[in-house]
This record gives structure tokens, C-alpha cells and sequence, in this order.
């Protein structure tokens, strides 16, 4: 997970380098990396479960688009899922709240990268890269759930079983 | 999706005012999230003091009580939150945050 961990370094930085007064421009990115670490994070947890080539792990996470994470984790911002069986499954409350945070950040990242009327404010970034980390500890935490396996499954196929 | 009926500031408020002084108020909107979905976008001011240091803290306990009492979740609007102090405030013009 390497560029995971550097991209979230990197929001962090870029949100504080600069000190107490950073550029909107660095904010921005700022919150547009932290999204594209837990993405990352995600999608590189996925193709590490691929016992296949290299290269197919390349393209497996090449196959992850935005649109079905989004969907997926709306699904699993939730008590309960009906399994591939339709057997309703428990997900894990770390579970819940990564989903939940992709799904913010997503939005955040959105207004980041193509709402130029937006101005942000450095509390507003600090809260946003705290969400980022706060999900990367909620996965190391979950990821051997039989149910992370599903969540990660539902984002690549975008199907809720 | 089924839409319920959105919170009242009434409602918003009287969880401001119980997390004050740290939550000096909240204003709150419907619109669509970036993907069209129903959502609505919380903006919570906080005092100098728990933004510079409560940061992490106040802010999920500001989303905690707001997802759990407005039953968000069954509101069929996709709940997002941003965060602001007061002097923040000061320095930008937003009227929906006023």
C-alpha cells in the first residue's frame, strides 16, 4: 500500500507546508489527494487478493471506476448487507465507517477539483485528512473481514449481489 | 429512493446549543451530492479553541449526534459535513454559512 500511505503524506503536506495561511490551490489538492489515497488503499488491497500475474493485478485495478466504489459504499454505510446468497450479513462498524468516508470524500474531492466558487478553509481540510487517516485505520482493522472481501467485490463489479 | 421530510433548524439547533461552547452554530441545505443523489450539506462552526484543538473530536461527535438524531440515515438524503471556525468565518464570505 505503498502509494496509499504516500498520497495521504503527501495531503497532509500539502495542506501544511505552507503554515498557517496555505493557497486555496493547495488546499484543494490537499483534499483531492486524500480522496485518491483511500481509493488507492482500496484498490491495491483488492489486486493484492489477485493471485494471478502482475499485470493482470494492473488491469484488476484498472476495473475499479468511481461511480461503483460510490455506489458499493452506500450500500455498506449500512448495519446489515444481503450476501452473494442473499444471507443478511452484520458489517463491521469499522467496515460502515470506511465506506462512509469514501463516499464523503468522494463528494469532497468533486467540489475540490470542479467547484471553483468554493473556498476552503484549513479547518475544513484538517477535518477532511482526518477522515482519510481515521479510514485507513479503520481498514487495517476490518480488512481480514470475510465482509471487507465483499465490500472490495461490490466496488469492482458494481452489483449488491 | 424514498425522500423523507428534512430536519428542522429547530431541530439542528437544539444539538448546536447542547454541544455549545465548541459548536457556535450549524447551518444546513439540501441539494444534490455530485452524483445527483438527494443529500444535505451540514456547515458547522466551531469556536476557535476546538477547531485548533478538538478538532478530530468534536467533529465526529458533531456528525454522531447529527446521523443519530435526525435519523439520517432513514432520511433518504445523503448526509455531508464541513467545518469552519469562527475565524475563520471572518476572513470568508459565504452567505450559507450566515
Amino acid at each position: 500500500m505503498a502509494l496509499a500511505e504516500d498520497l495521504l503524506r503527501q495531503a497532509s503536506h500539502l495542506a501544511t507546508y505552507q503554515g498557517a495561511n496555505p493557497t486555496q490551490a493547495d488546499l484543494r489538492r490537499a483534499v483531492s489527494t486524500a480522496y485518491y489515497a483511500l481509493f488507492h488503499l482500496l484498490i491495491e488491497d483488492a489486486a493484492q487478493r489477485w493471485n494471478g500475474s502482475p499485470a493482470a493485478a494492473t488491469g484488476l485495478e484498472r476495473a475499479f471506476s468511481h461511480g461503483q466504489m460510490r455506489t458499493a459504499s452506500l450500500r455498506f454505510d449500512n448495519p446489515r448487507w444481503p450476501d452473494w446468497h442473499g444471507v443478511s450479513q452484520t458489517i463491521p462498524a469499522a467496515l460502515q465507517r470506511v465506506a462512509r468516508s469514501f463516499v464523503e470524500l468522494q463528494d469532497e474531492r468533486h467540489a475540490a477539483d470542479y467547484n471553483n466558487h468554493r473556498e476552503w478553509s484549513v479547518t475544513d481540510v484538517q477535518d477532511t485528512l482526518t477522515a482519510a487517516s481515521a479510514a485507513f485505520t479503520d481498514w487495517q482493522s476490518v480488512r481480514t473481514d470475510p465482509l471487507a472481501g465483499d465490500y472490495l467485490l461490490s466496488m469492482l463489479l458494481g452489483k449488491s449481489r | 429512493m424514498m425522500i423523507a421530510t428534512l430536519p428542522t433548524q429547530e431541530q439542528v439547533d437544539a444539538i448546536a446549543r447542547d454541544l455549545a461552547p465548541d459548536v457556535v452554530r450549524i447551518r444546513f441545505g439540501p441539494d444534490e451530492d455530485w452524483a445527483g443523489d438527494p443529500a444535505i450539506y451540514f456547515r458547522v462552526v466551531l469556536s476557535d479553541e476546538a477547531a485548533r484543538d478538538r478538532l478530530a473530536e468534536i467533529a465526529r461527535l458533531v456528525r454522531d449526534r447529527l446521523r443519530g438524531e435526525l435519523r439520517l440515515r432513514e432520511s433518504g438524503y445523503i448526509p455531508y459535513f464541513n467545518f469552519r471556525s469562527q475565524g475563520e468565518m471572518a476572513k470568508i464570505s459565504d452567505p450559507q454559512w450566515h
